[in-house]
Parts: structure tokens; sequence; C-alpha cells
């Protein structure tokens, strides 16, 4: 039926994304060849545009010094660019139902559309350099029947996994990542919540119990910052409860990791231990999350792979942080406010560092309007006031704002 | 010197316990609960391909109310259930022409498993299903996938089906415990553009609140009737909901025939009254 509303368009473009609000498998709608003998091949995918706008305040501490420097074209910047999500072209094969079991897989490539940098010429940062190659997200299969999933291949990791997908400005830019280079933009990673990122792993997700679902993971482990010797899985687990009330719907997970990694030479050994969690509710037009993270050796960005994760003494720092918003949806648009901060704790060989100046907290407000002219045509306006602040007193805030479109099929 | 002005109540060595308790008991709960409450989840279920489903669930019904048993077990006669499901049509607005709601791969599915869930189904047990159809986009180059969901029971000589979603566009893998493919509801009637055509065997249910236009009683033996003196049928629109004037009017007439007491009567007439 050629109807349209607001959440089913969003549904579509988190779907293409291969970031369904099931911890499992994307969804996907797109369009579909064959299925007359039960086999069925589907391409979905979109393309998101975004200007942006970016005007920093130079670091400085809180009696106004400048700390350090930034030169002018780091501080108020202009770029068209790819939002949170790089645009995506999704490739879906289905089997016929086989013994009961359902067979699907997946094969997800994310370009991006922004140069490396400002150059019009040609080599590095010249329109030719993008920085990026095709992002290949998501190669993965999944088999489906009463016992429940598994999900074998790359794909989005559990841990953290929901946080991102109910970020507000998962269909939008948030806080930019690199206005002068290539790369997607943050929307609130880093400020609410860590990257998880995409990659291998096995996966079992029970049936739906209820209501309740578990799922457990063991995936690909990451370096825990310069920690490289790794030999031994990372494990993921999720539990989750979702339900329709008819009135009211609510999504609420919690989510753990846990892995281990030595240095080099030392054999000194690390490990990461974090906890996740979020509650998502509609009431009518007005949806509400509360989402949250926090543990040692997850780091302030990238999870696990970020400089926050250990100290300069390589002992496990432990960072937190949250994320809230509210949105109201009439007709075909949305609007919406959101906060996220994250938080790194000090410790003993920070206390011994003179002039410690590591980072302390960074926190984002974004309000936002998501308006879908078709249902296959996104516009989204944002502004975005974002703080870092660190250890030696110092802090750097930027005012962002953003316009972009986003076409899904 | 510890210079941290850390703004949570609680030291970081404990917020780590804490969670390594949550991940704990996350495993321990998860694999203790998965038998006691998987246990008969699908028992009566009929039909099963990927999302799509045709089972038994109980009657729905607002709560302290006493729904009519439906006349099940029921069995109805050969191609009765394909000629009834085959022959509904909608429109949908600002569209003349009109799309049949069921097309032959969803009609085989429910011919054969919608019969068999209605010869074994109770008095207390209603038939649910969702059915996906693949259907012509891109100027027919491609398809899209669209679902349609149902409740279905038989009383009263009659065949009733309460639709949830007609050509609901069907995003595949979506947390269904959030967006279920639901069928219709005795209690809530299902928000919808589409609308019904009606044959003269077919009506819709009139609820306390007015017509349910999601909700179609469809007069089997009346159809097989008909077919079999060579009726042609063409579908017609639904007749509009009544207004509030005429809901007054009809409500007055029966309080004049004496067929509801005065009591009925104003309870009836605030909650008209109350729709303004």
């Amino acid at each position: 039926m050629k109807r349209f509303s607001f959440s089913s368009a969003i549904l579509g473009l988190m779907g293409c994304a291969a970031l369904a609000l099931t911890a499992t498998t994307p969804a996907h709608a797109g369009f579909v060849v064959g299925g007359e003998n039960g086999w069925q091949f589907s391409v979905d995918g979109m393309i998101n545009v975004f200007m942006v706008y970016d005007a920093k305040d130079q670091l400085q501490y809180r009696d106004g010094t400048i700390k350090a420097a930034s030169p002018y074209s780091e501080l108020q910047s202009f770029r068209i660019r790819t939002g949170l999500l790089p645009s995506i072209f999704g490739f879906n094969v289905k089997s016929p139902t086989i013994n009961g079991v359902d067979y699907a897989a997946r094969l997800g490539l994310y370009p991006q559309i922004q140069n490396n940098g400002t150059r019009t010429g040609l080599g590095p940062g010249s329109p030719i350099d993008q920085g990026t190659s095709v992002d290949i997200r998501e190669v993965f299969f999944t088999a489906d029947g009463k016992f429940g999933q598994f999900l074998i291949g790359r794909a989005l990791n559990l841990y953290e996994g929901k946080n991102i997908l109910t970020d507000m400005t998962l269909m939008g830019n948030g806080v930019p990542l690199n206005m002068t280079g290539g790369g997607v933009d943050l929307g609130h990673i880093g400020y609410g919540y860590t990257y998880t990122s995409f990659g291998p792993q096995f996966r079992y997700t029970t049936p739906d119990m209820q209501g309740f679902k578990v799922a457990f993971a063991i995936a690909d482990p990451s370096q825990i910052d310069g920690a490289t010797t790794i030999n031994q899985p990372r494990f993921e687990t999720e539990l989750s409860y979702a339900k329709d009330f008819g009135s009211w719907k609510l999504n609420s997970w919690l989510a753990g990791l846990y892995q281990q990694a030595k240095f080099n030479g030392s054999g000194h050994k690390v490990c990461s231990l974090g906890g996740a969690g979020g509650l998502q509710a509609w009431f009518g037009p007005v949806e509400f999350l509360l989402s949250g993270f926090g543990g040692q050796g997850i780091g302030m960005g990238l999870t696990q792979d970020d400089a926050a994760a250990l100290d300069g003494a390589n002992k496990e720092r432990v960072t937190f942080g949250g994320l809230t918003h509210v949105t109201y949806t009439i007709g075909k648009a949305k609007i919406g406010a959101q906060y996220g901060i994250n938080y790194a704790d000090r410790t003993e060989a920070d206390n011994a560092t003179v002039g410690f100046d590591g980072v302390k907290s960074k926190q984002a407000v974004t309000g936002g309007v998501y308006y879908n002219l078709t249902k296959s045509l996104l516009l989204v306006g944002e502004y975005t006031w974002a703080m870092d602040q660190y250890y030696d007193s110092s802090r750097q805030t930027q005012n962002i704002v953003s316009l972009g479109t986003i076409f899904t099929w | 010197m510890r210079l941290v002005s850390f703004p949570l109540p609680v030291p970081a060595s404990l917020l780590l316990r804490l969670m390594t308790l949550i991940v704990v008991f996350m495993g321990v709960v998860g694999c203790s609960t998965i038998k006691s409450i998987t246990a008969g989840t699908d028992s009566k279920e009929f039909f099963r391909s990927r999302e799509q489903y045709v089972r038994l669930v109980k009657q729905d019904g607002p709560k302290g109310v006493k729904i009519p048993p439906n006349e099940h077990p029921v069995l109805l006669e050969p191609g009765q259930l394909r000629t009834a499901l085959g022959s509904l049509e909608f429109v949908l607005p600002n569209k003349d022409k009109s799309s049949p709601v069921f097309e032959k791969p969803e009609l085989d599915v429910l011919e054969r498993y919608l019969s068999n869930a209605l010869e074994k189904a109770g008095p207390d047990e209603d038939v649910v299903f969702a059915v996906v159809g693949d259907y012509l986009a891109v100027y027919g180059l491609a398809k899209e996938q669209m679902y349609t969901a149902a409740r279905v029971f038989y009383r009263d000589g009659k065949l009733n089906l309460i639709f949830g979603e007609i050509h609901g566009k069907y995003w595949a893998n979506v947390d269904r415990r959030i967006y279920p493919l639901a069928p219709g509801s005795r209690t809530v009637p299902a928000k919808h553009e589409w609308k019904l055509l009606g044959y003269p065997y077919q009506e819709f249910y009139m609820g306390p609140d007015g017509q349910r236009t999601d909700w179609l009683v469809i007069d089997l033996a009346a159809m097989t009737a008909r077919a079999a003196m060579g009726e042609k049928e063409t579908p017609t629109m639904p007749p509009h909901p009544k207004t509030v004037e005429e809901r007054l009017k009809m409500l007055d007439e029966l309080r004049n025939k004496k067929m509801i007491t005065e009591d009925e009567y104003k309870m009836k007439r605030t909650s008209i009254l109350n729709e303004l």
C-alpha cells in the first residue's frame, strides 16, 4: 500500500542502514527480484548528503587564555559531507524455508561522498581523493528457525549496538569528525556512547520469549588502545525486552562486553569490561530515550581502540556516558532535542602526571527537525552545540548547523 | 592528590562490579528462562514461513467483557474460503482503481492453512494470520513486498475478518516485538486509509461505537447462493460511516420502539455526544 508516515520512513532508513532495532539482522525493504521459486534477491539503500557549517572556539582555559591556537581554517568550516551514516547499497539473498530454517545473506557496501581535503586540484585532499574506499561493513548470513537465529559474518557489533541505533542523529549529522578531511561525522558518538563498529562474529539470538530475547556473540577481538597481542575472542551479550502494548511501546536492553589483550614485549595484560543499557518508549507521537554505558578499557569514542581506554601506565581507565532525547512526530515531521555526555575517569597515573591534560568529558546538545518530503526523501535540519573539557580545565566549544537530505529505496 | 570531580555518587570500582554482575545475571537469566518461557508458544501454529504465519490465539476483547463464543471448529465447503477471500478488494485515497486484497500465492496459503486452522479452533479461539505478497514496482521492473494481517473467526453463520493491515509496507527483520505484523482487534479499530469494497453478501460490523470499516462480516451461505444463481457481482464503495445526527436519530428510534432501556439510551447518547 502506497501510504506513508514518518515512522515507516524512518524504519526504512534504519533498515537499509543495516541498523534495525533488532539486535540481529538488518531490516531492509528495497526492491525484490525473483521469489517465485522461493529464492529472492533484493536491493536496498540510501544516499545522504549534508551541508555542514562548524564554528569552533579556540581551545582555552576558563579565564579565556588560549591554550593552543588553532589556525582559522580549522575554526570556521563549511563542507558538503556524508552525515553520521555513509551511503548504503545493500544486496540481499533469501532462501526458501528449508527444513524449517530460513537462510539469508547480505552484502552491505557503504560508500561516502566527501573529499578527504579541501583542494580542487589533483593529489591528496583533492576531489579524486575521498580518503575512503568503499566501506564493506556487512557480509553475513543468517539462519532463522524456532531455535532463534544464528548470524555469522561481519555485522554491527552487539555491545552498544542499540545505543547508536537509537541515537536521534542516526539520520542526521550531529558533531563533525574532521571538517578538513574525509570520513563520516559522529552524530553523538563520543557524546553519549562509544562506537561499537562492524566486525566479524558468530552470534546466537534466542527466539522471542514473551518480549525477551538474549543474544550472545563471539566476536573478532580488538586491540585495547596500544595492547595489540590478542589470543582470545571478545565476548558480547545482550538481554533485551521490547513490546507493543497498544497505547505505547517499549524497547529496553542491557549489554555486556569482555575481552583481554596484552602488550607486545612486556606481556602486560589489560581487560575491557563494559556494560550498556537503555530504555526507549513511545507514547503516541512522543518518543523518549535514556541510554548509557560504562566500563574499563572501553574508551571515549571508538570502543576499545581508543586513546582513553588506558592511562599512561597502561592501566584500564573507567569511562562512562549517557544519552537522552525526546522527539515529537507531527504528520510527516519529527522534531527532537537530544543531550549526551561521555566522561573519562582519572587514574592514579594521571594524578601522578604533572599538568595532566587528558580529556575529561565530551558533551553535546542537538535540536533537529526531520521532515519526509516523500516516502523516499527525508529532509534534515540540525543545530548542535558541543563542548570538550580537559583535566587541565581547558575546554573547546563548537556550534554546528547542518542541512541535508537522505534518499532511500 | 585526586583532582577528579566525578559526578556519580559511586566509586568507579563499584560501578565496574555492578556491570560485571549485570553481565553475569543476563547470561544466567537468559539461559534459565528460555525453556520455561518458550514452552508451547508455537503449538497452535499452522503455517510459518519467515515472518508469515497462520495460528490460533485466544479471543481478544476488552477486559471484563465476555466475548460471545465462536462457532468453532467449523468445516467450510471446499473453495468457499478462497472465493470469499479472493473477492475482497480495496481502494486507497485519491485512487480510482481498486486492487485485490490477496493475490494467488497468498490465496494458496490461506485456503490451505486458514481452513485447517478453522477446523481445529475452539470456541474461544480466533485464527490470526499475516501474509507477505510481492507487488510490482519501478514500472514493473521489480517488486515491492507488502503484508496483510487479519483476525478470522466464524460466528452466527458468518465469517468475520478484522484487518490489522492491508498491503502495509513490509520491512524485513525489524524488531517484531515493537513493530508486529499485527492482526486486527475486537477492541481497538485499526488506523487505516484503505477502504474495503463491499458485496451484497458482506457488511461491516456495527459496534457500540459505530461501524467498523476494518471488520468485515461475510455471509458465506449467501455468497454461495448468489454464485449458484449465476449473479455477476460488482463490488461497491462502502457506505460512509453514519454521522452523529444520523446516529442520534437512530438512537431515538430504538428508544421509541422500546428496543433499548432509558439507561442504555442515556449512556449511548452521552457516548455519541462525547465524540464531538
